[in-house]
């Protein structure tokens, strides 16, 4: 009897082992002001205390990405833009080598649509800033001058960590990737820490890894003129999107609107497009590809696409049209198709 | 089954009246939407509940923006910034989940957001 | 040199009784439920029968006993949880306390179990409140909460009721 007792208060002990796994119900939504936007970072199946740690650990990593990659604020990126103006090699980090290196293929895959190396005209058109410019906008003469230098990325030339650049007419301006590369950055942190669900969405262009248990992550596409989602997508593995629009940052000037993706070949802003928004598993190239594939507009988006391996695409022109490759169609579940002009390109 | 004395039959009806009484003056107004969280620079500031009209002005790093609260929602509606993209966005609605002018570093969300889209991509 | 304690026959009931209630409350702490807070609170069915046999003192040792030792052993003492937990334990003895100075009121096990469960979600929503989440959405969720806890008590009350019959009709 005296056993039997004993076992039946040892296996209450047991019970209480048991691990009770209360399920995570709640996803970590967080938010953050930094880099001039606001960056909201969602994790699911952690627990709040790691959940807030790893948040403010990512804070700190991009307020230091903000320093770095400023072209404006004393740091990394203006250091480098200093140093080539003064025309001659000097050693550069290899954190920038390896954004120089992998944004100089995005460049001549998008036939150098993309092109960090204009940070000159960038900054002629004072949109890098923080504050936005009011107009009016750059002299043609000051644009052409730039232009005629033809800075590209391949007149950056790498040897181990020293770099030399062909022309001292080159800035780099990484405002097309940095927040790709940034997000990137971000998600393998969050990796490294064990965590397989997350959201990182920088000012509307996110990231997304794992899913929100057995829900996949819901994503809405806003519309680029009004305040509801045109359309939705949802990702359950490893998938950015990045939109690039004429809405984002802009002003206007007498009557006309000025944006802040500039077309490296005529040195305005690309004006065939009013969005690209672009599906691909790396944030960086997404980035890059949207902003190329914005400039090259309706006529071109294909064949650049096709260049620089981004297969899930939607572009809509400067009349509201929508393209989209069949890939993106089959993703993407538009909120008010009839309302709508959709061409779906074929290969 | 035991007897109920008259003293078990009232506190259980009192009790069950006033569950009812909360539920029907809690369920009237839409909680969900009641109440909204407004960030300056990142941090929560003001917990601000649309169910009372009025205008208000929150200082930002650019200068005043002002908020316009009626028939339980909120917009902005002058802020200090060249885009006047959060002007432009109207009103705060549960799909977007988010109005905010970044340059002036002021944001609004719903305390309750209702989850419809886990991010939007903009 | 060996410790000699002599327990009173009121040691040994609340040891007995406590034992039973803590092991009611650990097993049911197994069980999973639909949200943090909600429980059957079975074990306050050994605090009721503890009232009606032995009076408010033993209840009331049982009660907090129970609380104390169930959270040392699942694990959450000092813990959120346990905060709540106290707190509900707390009000609901104060809540008896209140009944055994109103005799004159002749409420069955039935009503006092009601009153206790009301008394203990209703502390519990005050330290919520107060302390982890001052909110006033909050005040949402605690008509659905005190329903709950009705029910439960109700439920409560009318098995303590039964036990008690038998223990009477045995004893």
């Amino acid at each position: 009897m005296k056993t039997v007792k004993v076992l039946a208060f040892t296996s209450l002990f047991w019970l209480c082992a048991c691990e009770k796994t209360e399920p995570e119900l709640a996803v970590f939504k967080e938010q953050m002001f930094v880099m001039g936007t606001i960056i909201d970072v969602s994790i699911y199946g952690e627990s709040e205390k790691k959940s807030q740690k790893m948040f403010h650990d990512l804070l700190k990593d991009f307020k230091y990405m903000q320093a770095s990659w400023s072209p404006t604020r004393k740091g990394g990126l203006r250091r480098l833009n200093g140093l080539i103006a003064l025309e001659s090699p000097f050693t550069i980090g290899p954190g920038i080598k390896d954004m120089i290196e992998h944004s100089t293929q995005l460049s001549l895959q998008s036939e150098g649509l993309f092109n960090p190396a204009l940070g000159k005209l960038i900054k002629l058109w004072k949109f890098s800033q923080e504050e936005l410019p009011k107009g009016p906008p750059p002299a043609a003469d000051a644009i052409n001058k730039i232009l005629a230098g033809n800075p590209k990325m391949t007149d950056l030339v790498i040897t181990g960590l020293i770099l030399e650049s062909r022309t001292p007419d080159l800035a780099v301006d990484f405002g097309a990737y940095a927040k790709g590369y940034g997000v990137d950055k971000a998600i393998e942190y969050l990796k490294s820490q064990g965590v397989h669900n997350a959201i990182i969405n920088a000012g509307g262009d996110l990231r997304a890894i794992g899913s929100k248990g057995k829900d996949a992550w819901h994503i809405g596409i806003r519309h680029p003129r009004e305040n509801w989602a045109i359309a939705s997508i949802k990702i359950q593995a490893d998938e950015s999107v990045f939109t690039s629009g004429d809405y984002e940052r802009f002003y206007e000037y007498e009557g006309k609107r000025y944006h802040h993706i500039i077309d490296p070949r005529t040195g305005y802003p690309a004006d065939q497009s009013t969005s690209v928004t672009v599906l691909h598993h790396n944030a960086a190239i997404a980035d890059a590809a949207a902003t190329a594939l914005f400039v090259a507009g309706p006529k071109d988006w294909q064949r650049i696409a096709k260049k620089m391996s981004v297969t899930h695409v939607m572009l809509i022109d400067k009349n509201g049209k929508i393209f989209l490759t069949p890939e993106m169609q089959e993703r993407l579940q538009f909120t008010q198709p009839e309302s709508l002009d959709i061409t779906v390109v074929s290969h | 089954m035991a007897k109920l004395t008259t003293a078990d039959k009232i506190v259980f009806f009192v009790a069950f009246c006033g569950i009812a009484v909360l539920f029907s003056y809690l369920g009237s107004s839409a909680t969900s939407d009641r109440f909204v969280n407004v960030k300056v620079a990142g941090e929560d500031r003001y917990i601000v509940d649309l169910h009372e009209e009025k205008t208000l002005i929150l200082a930002g790093e650019l200068g005043d923006s002002q908020l316009q609260i009626q028939q339980g929602k909120i917009r902005f509606i002058h802020s200090p910034c060249n885009t006047q993209y959060c002007v432009r966005s109207g009103w705060l609605n549960q799909t977007m989940g988010l109005i905010a002018c970044l340059p002036n570093k002021i944001s609004v969300h719903f305390s309750e957001p209702s989850n419809l889209y886990d991010a939007i991509n903009f | 040199m060996q410790l000699r304690l002599n327990p009173s026959v009121k040691d040994c009931q609340i040891a007995a009784l406590t034992a039973l209630a803590i092991g009611i409350h650990v097993l049911e702490s197994v069980l999973p439920s639909p949200m943090p807070g909600i429980k059957p609170g079975f074990a306050n069915i050994v605090t009721l029968i503890a009232f009606a046999s032995y009076g408010f003192e033993v209840a009331a040792w049982v009660s907090l006993l129970r609380v104390l030792v169930g959270s040392l052993i699942i694990g959450t003492f000092l813990s959120p949880t346990f905060v709540l937990s106290f707190s509900g334990a707390v009000a609901s003895i104060l809540m008896l306390w209140v009944i055994t100075k109103w005799q004159w009121l002749n409420l069955s096990l039935f009503g006092i179990a009601l009153l206790m469960a009301m008394a203990h979600m209703l502390a519990q929503f005050v330290v919520v409140y107060w302390i982890f989440i001052p909110h006033s959405v909050m005040l949402n969720i605690l008509p659905v909460m005190l329903l709950i806890a009705m029910i439960f008590g109700v439920l409560n009350g009318i098995i303590a009721q039964k036990v008690n019959e038998k223990l009477k009709a045995t004893c």
